[in-house]
């Protein structure tokens, strides 16, 4: 009887060890789908000279709107759109109406923070990010503030037409549970 | 002494009991460990997503909890609004999508059975940023949309109906300049919606919109049903229940923006866009929802009420037909639809209104013939002959069906009918030589001969349908006897344009029903049938059906209030008057029905003349034009089309047609075929524009805009550690044990 007990221990440990990293892996999996449809849709722009948007795979309700790639810490990630949890679960997404990539308003992107967005933690101030957009025009980026704020009012204030990027994810980053307050939030500026 | 090894058998201790039951308990706990393994790799396949979504769910009530301005202001996320009118922003939280109207101001004139509908709605957009909407309005049942207005600060969005490929450039080329453009869209049966992109933040936005419907009757009771949800009126309260945070940088923006504003244009203080920056609560606070009603019954009216709301009613004339319905002020409008029933006074015989309105030199003028109310005491004599298709593709099901409701037919006949059937699939049987009257050995013959019908063979429409329009009557029965043909059919025929010309030649006393069988009838051509023969359509879905459906028709054809109604104006003045419907049904009791003439002068009275069950009818009309009516030409233009298409069916000229088709939905503003709906975005003056902008880029540098924060942390190092923990434990828990 005991033994059954301990084989069960087994096989619920093993099973949570498995669920738990097919999050992870999922993620790593979708950055590569999408980061592939993203550089086959900007090679077709050049060709068509207009905007596509392809999907990363055919059941994805959502598309690749923006890359932003971290030249210091030499990062590259393409952005999804929009900001609900399962666009979140493949890739770091941008939150309408914040998702227009044409520097009149800002640009808002949220991510996990412990897959894609994990290397915020290293983004320092006076960082240079570059951001691609859908017509394939790259416009660069400054750290010019990280602050760390509550949220446990769900809502972020954002001045609507300061043309800035602004990336949010969870705090504190080494924590192991999911149900955080804080929200680590970088913002930069057009530069 | 020597030991004989060679007698020693070795035993394969394996071999033992002992050892055999060990292997078998050992087998045993295998096949107990994967049955375990399987059923907990179930249990978690099932269990986590389900823990998922339930952990989900508590962080969107959690959310909810936290949003405070949308549900202060009755944005309430029941299913059933989502389909009332509003406005869907484009807000990044789930929560704040749903605008509904602060403000409704419903215009409705109601001619008969129509109701001309003019319903204003005035939207805010209540957030710190400029987003997107669609405007979502529930359209009642068969009704037409004549007319839309989108005003939202210096945009003007109007939505008219244009030719179809007209449209389709206008779109496109809107879209080339930048400008937006929809194309109507129906997204669920009845749902009209229309985006609007770019509603500045804190604007108002107006939507006008135009359409008749029609006034649902049934047992003398007249109704309309009004969607119009909306909210409380926006009020100081609320706005400071949001973020402190808004509402003064709201303030702010008002003492900047005001004097500015001022000096630049003279533009005009009463425009909405100002007077809500400057107020925002006051302005919002005194508007009044407000619906006005003219109702014209066209009837005397015995009870006025409505369901949903108070209400005051003021009658207009003495005949107790026309009334001015308002709301009661104390009465605020509360989140649901608005309704509206009358009932008229029974009446002994039929009544007829009439309705007019004049447009471009053009008069036109709608009759709407009620039926009497009481009881029918006489009985309208018949000669009925049912056909019945037993042709192939009736086989199984509907064949049953059909039988089914032929009995049902029968069974409902009087003593003073006369009938016949006609079973026809590639050749035609005929039960009687002429029509029989109806008595006990008709009727077991008749039996007898529906249940040998088989379902087999071709269909071959046209000669039982003939042979149907000319059989001889009965000598026992009355001259006065109406012929009535009851078809009951899956109308599975490719010759469809022969039959409606057969149809439409033949002379006029017969009527003719047609009963739709089996899954999939077609539909058109029985409708289209049944309208040629002045008579009905029914469509039996399924066996359960026959019963309620067979009897409801054989009920009302037995009590025709009204049959071969006529129209006789005076040819002298009136020499191009076009009547819709060209046949003109019969009156049945419980189904009143309109129609509608267009004339180039006034007409002022009209001669009916009909058949009632015992005697001719007629009466002389006075029609008075003083007091015009709306939405009149807009049944005639959808009366007319409906008859220009059917012309396609005649085998008149498809572009003829087209063309004709084109000019009255035009002209009429009625959607037709060839026609849509656009609604094309207007820009106002420019010197409006750049004021505006000034004004929205002034304010925008001190607005921020609240963003819904997502969950950013996935969690599944936590998950991992107790995955890791457990299995640890097991590990500890069978050392420990060994030892």
């Amino acid at each position: 009887m005991k033994l059954i007990f301990i084989y069960i221990l087994f096989v619920i440990g093993g099973l949570l060890c498995i669920h738990a990293s097919w999050l992870p892996a999922k993620a790593w999996l979708s950055q590569q789908l999408i980061s592939y449809s993203w550089h086959q849709s900007i090679d077709q722009q050049k060709l068509y000279r207009k905007k596509v948007a392809i999907k990363p795979w055919p059941w994805a309700d959502t598309f690749p709107i923006a890359e932003l790639s971290f030249k210091r810490i030499e990062k590259d990630i393409v952005v999804l759109n929009g900001g609900d949890p399962t666009t979140l679960a493949f890739s770091a997404g941008a939150i309408a109406p914040f998702n227009l990539a044409n520097h009149t308003s800002a640009f808002v992107v949220a991510g996990h923070n412990d897959s894609h967005f994990s290397f915020l933690e290293d983004v320092i101030m006076k960082d240079v990010i570059s951001m691609t957009d859908q017509y394939g025009k790259s416009q660069l980026y400054q750290v010019e503030a990280i602050d760390i704020i509550d949220a446990s009012s769900g809502q972020l204030p954002i001045v609507t037409n300061n043309s800035s990027l602004i990336l949010i994810t969870c705090y504190p980053f080494s924590s192991v549970g999911n149900n955080t307050n804080e929200r680590y939030v970088i913002t930069a500026k057009l530069i | 002494m020597f030991n004989s090894y060679k007698k020693i058998q070795f035993i394969d201790y394996q071999d033992s009991y002992i050892y055999q039951q060990k292997r078998k308990k050992q087998r045993r706990k295998w096949l107990k460990l994967i049955i375990l393994v399987t059923l907990l790799v179930f249990l978690i396949t099932v269990i986590v997503p389900l823990a998922q979504s339930q952990h989900i769910n508590i962080q969107a009530a959690n959310l909810s909890l936290t949003e405070t301005i949308p549900s202060q202001n009755g944005t309430n996320h029941d299913n059933n609004l989502i389909y009332s009118p509003q406005l869907i922003f484009d807000h990044p939280n789930n929560y704040q999508h749903i605008g509904l109207p602060i403000d409704i101001n419903a215009n409705v004139e109601i001619s008969g059975l129509i109701a001309y509908t003019t319903i204003k709605q005035v939207f805010i957009n209540p957030y710190a940023a400029e987003l997107e909407g669609k405007y979502q309005f529930p359209l009642p049942e068969n009704s037409a949309v004549k007319h839309l207005v989108i005003k939202i600060g210096d945009k003007e969005i109007v939505g008219q109906i244009m030719e179809k490929k007209i449209a389709k450039e206008r779109y496109q080329h809107a879209k080339q300049q930048g400008k937006k453009a929809s194309l109507v869209q129906q997204q669920r049966a009845n749902l009209f919606t229309n985006h609007i992109a770019n509603i500045p933040a804190h604007s108002t936005v107006v939507v006008t919109l135009t359409f008749i419907m029609p006034v649902a009757y049934s047992d003398g009771e007249l109704a309309i049903n009004l969607p119009l949800a909306m909210t409380t009126r926006y009020s100081p309260h609320q706005f400071q229940q949001s973020p402190a945070e808004i509402t003064e940088i709201d303030n702010q923006v008002v003492e900047l923006d005001v004097p500015d504003f001022n000096e630049s244009t003279q533009y005009s203080l009463s425009h909405p866009f100002l007077t809500l920056n400057a107020s925002p609560s006051n302005t919002l606070a005194k508007s009044q929802a407000s619906i006005d009603i003219k109702l014209d019954a066209g009837a005397e009216i015995s009870t006025i009420h409505s369901a949903s709301h108070k209400i005051n009613t003021k009658p207009l004339n003495n005949q107790l037909s026309q009334y001015l319905i308002t709301l009661s002020k104390a009465q605020t409008l509360a989140n649901k639809n608005f309704n509206l029933t009358w009932q008229l006074k029974p009446m002994q015989a039929p009544q007829i209104s009439s309705y007019t309105e004049k447009v471009d030199d053009e008069h036109y003028t709608l009759l709407t013939f009620f039926p009497p109310q009481t009881k029918a005491t006489e009985i309208f004599a018949r000669d009925v002959i049912f056909i019945i298709d037993t042709s192939g593709s009736m086989q199984g099901a509907s064949i049953a069906q059909a039988k089914h409701s032929l009995q049902q037919g029968i069974a409902l006949l009087n003593n003073n009918d006369s009938f016949n059937i006609i079973a026809f699939n590639h050749t035609v049987d005929l039960l009687f030589t002429k029509t029989q009257m109806v008595n006990e050995t008709t009727i077991s013959q008749a039996h007898q001969f529906i249940d040998n019908l088989n379902a087999d063979g071709g269909t071959e429409m046209y000669r039982p349908l003939s042979q149907a329009l000319v059989m001889a009557k009965n000598t026992a029965q009355s001259t006065r006897a109406i012929r009535q043909v009851v078809f009951i059919t899956d109308g599975a025929v490719a010759n469809e344009f022969e039959l409606m010309k057969l149809l439409a030649g033949a002379h006029n006393n017969f009527r003719l029903f047609t009963v739709g069988i089996g899954a999939a009838p077609n539909g058109y051509f029985m409708k289209k049938a049944a309208q040629f023969g002045r008579g009905s359509f029914v469509y039996i879905q399924n066996i359960n059906q026959v019963r309620n459906k067979i009897s409801a028709l054989m009920t009302k054809i037995s009590q025709p209030a009204l049959s071969n109604i006529e129209l006789k104006v005076d040819n002298n003045i009136h020499q191009n008057i076009e009547i819709y419907p060209k046949k003109i049904a019969d009156l049945y009791l419980g189904e009143p029905m309109q129609v509608a003439i267009k004339s180039k002068h006034p007409i002022t009275s009209i001669e009916l003349t009909g058949d009632t069950a015992k005697k001719s009818w007629q009466k002389l009309l006075f029609i008075d034009d003083t007091y015009p009516s709306q939405g009149i030409s807009s049944i005639w233009a959808r009366n007319k089309i409906e008859d220009l298409l059917d012309g396609l069916v005649m085998g008149v000229d498809k572009g003829e047609v087209k063309g004709h088709v084109i000019s009255v939905s035009l002209a009429h503003q009625i959607i037709s075929p060839y026609t849509s709906f656009i609604a094309v975005e207007k820009a106002a003056e420019k010197a409006h524009e750049s004021t505006l902008k000034k004004m929205n880029t002034a304010k925008n540098s001190h607005n921020s805009f609240m963003v819904a924060v997502p969950k950013t942390a996935l969690g599944w190092q936590q998950q991992f550690l107790i995955g890791l923990i457990l299995v640890s434990l097991g590990l500890l828990i069978l050392r420990v044990k060994s030892k």
